[in-house]
């Protein structure tokens, strides 16, 4: 995958990695979008989903989004570092567990304070996901890994959601997939048994791979993009970077 | 406290009507549209939809030796009546029937044996439902009930034929970009 040379700068001065402001574009790829919230359920001691979090919040702003993350439950133990700016403008928030609601407002706060495109990830619990969308939050990300466990967990809590708020935007990422195929196979999966319940679509933000270098990146707390650029867990971060930030896909009648 | 007692396979309409309190009951309700219908080369023993409007179509077999039959007559009367989804729509719009989530089959038999249990997987592993129904009353002179348990679900029920998904699955990944580079 071709590269900007602003996109490896880092490697040459880590400092000037830090250069965009939030909401600033730094590839100038793309069109002009709205910033959005984006709600992602994630537990606590959840490490795996929360490194892939923060590494995919990095590729978004590499990708000439701002980015922030609003999480919770943040200790020395998880793989968020410290709270502000990061690399590449990518912003962290720790905050204090509140309610739903007091989240969405976070979030949709932050949202009116960018000015260009970019997205603001809300880290809730997965029992708090209908409710923080029935609150104003009206889209949502699921990382969820394809076997059949999960992926009867995401079918509940999607179905759970979109019964509580049809119109909201539920995106799915297939995390931890071993081929295209099978991320293919548990996206439409999900997809088939969500829409055979509530009658709604769910939105695809691609896959991330079962790729060691994201396993060492949680380890070292640096995000993939940054300390693996070329790995493949870091261009499959970068593409569900550029599907989220895209505008909705289409979906049929 | 009474004991349960095994009653043998009742007749067909028999079967039916008990199909037809328990499933609007069951874990995923379905409301019942028609009921002893004809069809292709059988009557349709209840037709059905789900909560999303996706039609299912019920069949219950006469005995367990006629499962594997089952799932042969099941295809059948299930492309019979797709094309006929349309003119139900039209003539009853108040059902919300969705015919474009295509027709679930469930198929309900005393037993599956392994021949019929096979066949339906091989034949459609994602809309053919395949419940065993036991019948038992309580004491001696209680009134039988249906006991249904689902078999197989190999895989995760789809709720459409591929293809007719409103969710499309994105990425700019190519298989051969993950080809031996992912974690053992």
């Amino acid at each position: 995958m071709a590269r900007r040379l602003v996109d490896v700068l880092h490697h040459f001065d880590p400092g000037l990695a830090e250069a965009p402001a939030p909401g600033t574009p730094a590839s100038g790829e793309l069109e002009p979008q709205a910033a959005a919230g984006v709600a992602v359920p994630l537990e606590a001691g959840d490490l795996l989903r929360a490194g892939a979090l923060w590494s995919l919040a990095v590729e978004v702003a590499r990708s000439g989004g701002a980015a922030e993350v609003l999480a919770s439950g943040c200790d020395g133990a998880s793989p968020w570092p410290p709270a502000g700016p990061g690399p590449l403008g990518a912003h962290l928030t720790h905050l204090e567990a509140g309610a739903p609601a007091d989240l969405a407002a976070a979030v949709a706060a932050r949202v009116a304070a960018l000015s260009g495109p970019g997205l603001v990830f809300g880290c809730l619990p997965r029992t708090s996901l209908a409710a923080a969308l029935t609150a104003g939050l009206g889209r949502a990300l699921l990382l969820v890994p394809p076997d059949r466990s999960a992926l009867d967990e995401a079918a509940d809590l999607a179905s759970e959601a979109l019964g509580a708020v049809p119109d909201a935007r539920l995106g799915v990422t297939i995390h931890g997939a071993r081929s295209v195929a099978e991320a293919r196979r548990a996206f439409e999966a999900l997809a088939a048994r969500v829409e055979g319940r509530c009658g709604r679509p769910l939105e695809s933000y691609g896959l991330l791979v079962d790729d060691l270098a994201l396993y060492r990146g949680i380890l070292e707390r640096c995000p993939v993009g940054l300390a693996r650029p070329q790995s493949l867990a870091a261009r499959a971060l970068a593409d569900v970077a550029r599907l989220l930030l895209e505008p909705p896909p289409e979906t049929g009648p | 406290m009474s004991t349960l007692r095994s009653v043998p396979w009742p007749p067909r309409p028999e079967v039916r009507l008990a199909l037809r309190d328990a499933l609007p009951r069951a874990g995923r309700p379905l409301r019942i549209l028609a009921e002893d219908i004809t069809g292709l080369e059988r009557p349709l023993d209840l037709v059905a939809a789900d909560g999303a409007g996706r039609v299912v179509l019920v069949l219950v077999a006469g005995s367990a030796s006629e499962s594997l039959e089952l799932v042969a007559a099941g295809l059948a009367e299930r492309a019979w009546l797709a094309p006929r989804l349309g003119d139900w729509r039209k003539l009853a719009p108040e059902l919300d029937l969705r015919p474009g989530l295509g027709i679930e089959l469930l198929l309900v038999a005393p037993e599956f044996p392994p021949a019929a249990q096979a066949a339906a997987r091989a034949a459609d592993p994602r809309s053919i439902a395949l419940a065993c129904a036991r019948f038992a009353a309580r004491g001696p002179s209680g009134r039988p009930e249906i006991l249904l348990e689902s078999l197989g679900d190999t895989e995760p029920p789809v709720a459409e034929t591929h293809g007719r998904l409103r969710s499309a699955f994105r990425t700019g990944l190519r298989e051969s970009d993950l080809a031996g580079s992912v974690a053992s």
